[in-house]
């Protein structure tokens, strides 16, 4: 070539769980950008690598999948960077220039399809077999340099997570075949079948099997015991999450009331030092605190994904959501949802059609995000004072029931969607320990993310509820005007105005519902005590309480959501039905909720 | 020739066909069930859901929908 430099696109491509993300980071070292792919919101990673020489090497990674064909919206993209690059960036090439295939050697057989597929039709494809170390442990082995006479391409065995065995970015950049070529873009079932019989063949020269060691499936998928274990896993992922998270709670809340107190001491009062302070410092920390319970959220996530149970835990509720005209494959965007609903709404595009999806859509938003759990964390510790054994259990009662609202909504809607096929196969990835580096690293991300979410959001309201408290004067302020105005709305259930005033706040962001309360405390009281219950007009009673926490569980306050929901959708249709009748459904509810509370 | 949703878990069996529209049965080549491959039935239903099968090495679940689109001679 000449003088100039080059730039390259290299692809990675494979089957799911096959190590794909894992190869991808290691050789770009975590560089990369997530990018959503043009016109939708599927994610995919791209990297940029400078090889020793001083030539580009982009990278591209893409969603797992089994076919090459355009089914899902994730196998699109995987499709689209194959047959046309150019599509996904103006500046690339129109296929890729090299595709890194990366094959699992638990799963030769199958993934090699794959490979032989791509050959055959064309594309230049090096091959990396992943998972070397875990074949060594259970005495398999693959024979490498066979494989790579057989394939004709150059083949890498690498361990799982800490990349040993794999190739340099410069070695794979002398990989890329210099004459452009053009793949055949043709994949048949004849294609397959010929794919399959050589991939068969193969395996035979090449692979020592494993000793097969994975019976753990026998009792988690036991026809009797699987359904008791799964509801028994997933009662204690919630409870331990709840109960763990105490003491770090009480830690983090202890500190911040230091802190505050010693600011004062420091900067003693003030107007201004009073907003800064009281309104602004305080009203983080009542968010704050609840940092623990949302990052152990993510983590139990990460771990039930990363050992391999998700995958049986679709199988086991596959049954169950066969009866909302769902199929197990519905359970994971389910279970994100109670985390946030933005990322399950983004998962329901590995769904297979249309109806399905929408059915998920119109459930997640019941499901108990983290959003949430700052909200039930005070109503429950309000509730039960001192306990709190007794508010974790509150907790995964507030779950259950939010889970089994789902459900029934579900049911409701699936009457308007006909879903078109009874299809439904899941591939149970091998059990793993979980890796740890890569939970935590995810757990910590999605955590900063959320609060990046929250923290603009609560820190504009606290200004302007402080402001709107505070002027014309704090005895006759703003706020206690429309609070009072709006008092008739809230008087079925006997809430007080500065409760309705923190309701109305929190359709900007839920969690904003505790900051605005605490500022509220601070009107008319000098101290941020627990009020809430005491003295002789309390702010909330039990009823009032339990109308609050059924309030949160239905009404829809989540503005992201709903602009999410209109992104995958098109339209505003579904999200305007569904604000006006999870909000409605709330306010009949919380109502029917007090008055019941109230007869005992 | 029987359809592999009828196979028992004694059973194993050699998998002579797939049927089905080309897409789907695509899709269950690709999974591992390809002509001539060994099947084996490694669990019946949780829940009267999905059976796990055993094929190439590897589990995977699959309804009665799809399994009766695979057609097996039994060993």
């Amino acid at each position: 070539m000449s003088q100039l430099t080059k730039s390259v696109w290299i692809a990675c491509i494979g089957y799911p769980n096959a190590g794909k993300t894992s190869v991808f980071n290691t050789l770009t070292k975590s560089h990369f950008k997530a990018v959503n792919y043009p016109g939708s919101t599927v994610q995919y990673n791209l990297a940029t690598t400078i090889t020793s020489s001083g030539d580009t090497i982009h990278w591209i990674d893409t969603p797992g999948v089994v076919t090459f064909s355009p089914g899902s919206d994730d196998e699109r993209v995987t499709h689209d960077v194959l047959t046309n690059l150019s599509s996904i960036d103006p500046t690339a090439p129109p296929y890729p220039n090299l595709i890194v295939y990366v094959a699992d050697a638990f799963q030769l057989e199958r993934h090699l399809m794959g490979l032989k597929l791509l050959q055959s039709q064309g594309y230049p494809v090096t091959l990396i077999v992943t998972r070397a170390d875990l074949m060594k442990k259970y005495g398999g082995h693959v024979a490498i340099d066979r494989l790579s006479d057989l394939a004709q391409c150059d083949v890498f065995y690498v361990s799982s997570h800490n990349g040993i065995g794999l190739p340099s970015i410069d070695t794979l950049y002398r990989l890329v075949p210099t004459p452009p070529y053009k793949p055949l873009l043709f994949e048949s079932e004849s294609g397959w079948k010929s794919s399959a019989n050589w991939a068969s063949m193969t395996v035979r020269k090449v692979l020592t099997p494993p000793i097969a060691k994975n019976e753990f499936d026998r009792w988690i998928l036991h026809p009797k015991f699987g359904g008791v274990l799964f509801a028994f896993i997933m009662g204690l992922f919630f409870f331990l999450i709840f109960l763990g998270a105490q003491p770090l709670m009480d830690g983090i809340d202890t500190f911040w009331q230091w802190g505050i107190t010693a600011l004062h001491h420091w900067a003693g009062t003030g107007k201004w030092k009073n907003l800064i302070i009281d309104g602004i410092i305080a009203n983080i920390g009542s968010v704050l605190v609840f940092t623990p319970q949302i990052l152990l959220l993510f983590l139990a996530t990460g771990i039930l994904e990363s050992t391999g149970y998700l995958a049986r835990a679709a199988i086991i509720v596959d049954r169950p959501l066969s009866w909302l005209g769902l199929t197990g494959k519905s359970f994971v965007p389910l279970l994100s949802g109670s985390a946030c609903a933005i990322p399950a709404i983004l998962a329901t595009r590995t769904l297979p059609n249309r109806a399905q999806r929408l059915i998920t859509l119109w459930m997640i938003p019941l499901m108990p995000c983290s959003a949430r759990i700052p909200v039930y964390g005070l109503l429950l510790a309000l509730l039960f004072r001192g306990h709190p054994l007794r508010s974790a259990i509150g907790m995964v009662v507030i779950y259950g029931i939010s889970i089994s609202l789902a459900v029934i909504i579900g049911k409701l809607i699936s009457v308007f969607y006909k879903t078109p096929n009874d299809s439904f196969y899941i591939e149970l990835p091998r059990w793993q320990m979980p890796y740890w580096p890569m939970i935590i690293k995810n757990g910590i991300r999605q955590t900063i993310e959320f609060l990046k979410k929250a923290g603009p959001a609560i820190l504009a309201i606290s200004i302007l509820v402080w402001g709107l408290s505070q002027y014309p004067s704090a005895d006759q302020s703003w706020l206690a005007h429309i609070g009072k105005w709006i008092a008739p709305l809230f008087a079925p259930m006997g809430w007080d105005w500065r409760v309705g005033v923190a309701v109305l706040a929190s359709f900007a962001a839920r969690e904003v519902f505790v900051a605005v309360l605490a500022s509220m405390l601070l009107i008319g009281e000098d101290q941020l005590g627990m009020h809430l219950m005491s003295g002789s007009t309390p702010l909330l009673t039990t009823p009032s309480i339990l109308g609050l926490i059924v309030f949160f569980m239905i009404s829809m306050q989540c503005g992201s959501t709903l602009a999410v929901i209109k992104k995958e959708t098109g339209r505003w249709t579904i999200p305007a039905i569904m604000t006006i009748a999870y909000v409605g459904l709330a306010y009949v509810a919380s109502i029917a909720v007090v008055h019941i509370a109230l007869l005992f | 020739m029987t359809p592999l949703n009828t196979l028992s878990s004694d059973q194993t069996a050699i998998i002579e066909t797939v049927v089905g529209n080309n897409e789907h049965a695509m899709r269950l080549l690709a999974l591992g069930f390809t002509p001539g491959s060994e099947v084996s039935l490694f669990k019946g239903s949780v829940l009267g859901g999905p059976r796990v099968f055993t094929v190439q090495g590897s589990r995977i679940a699959l309804r009665d929908y799809d399994a009766a689109l695979i057609h097996v001679s039994v060993n």
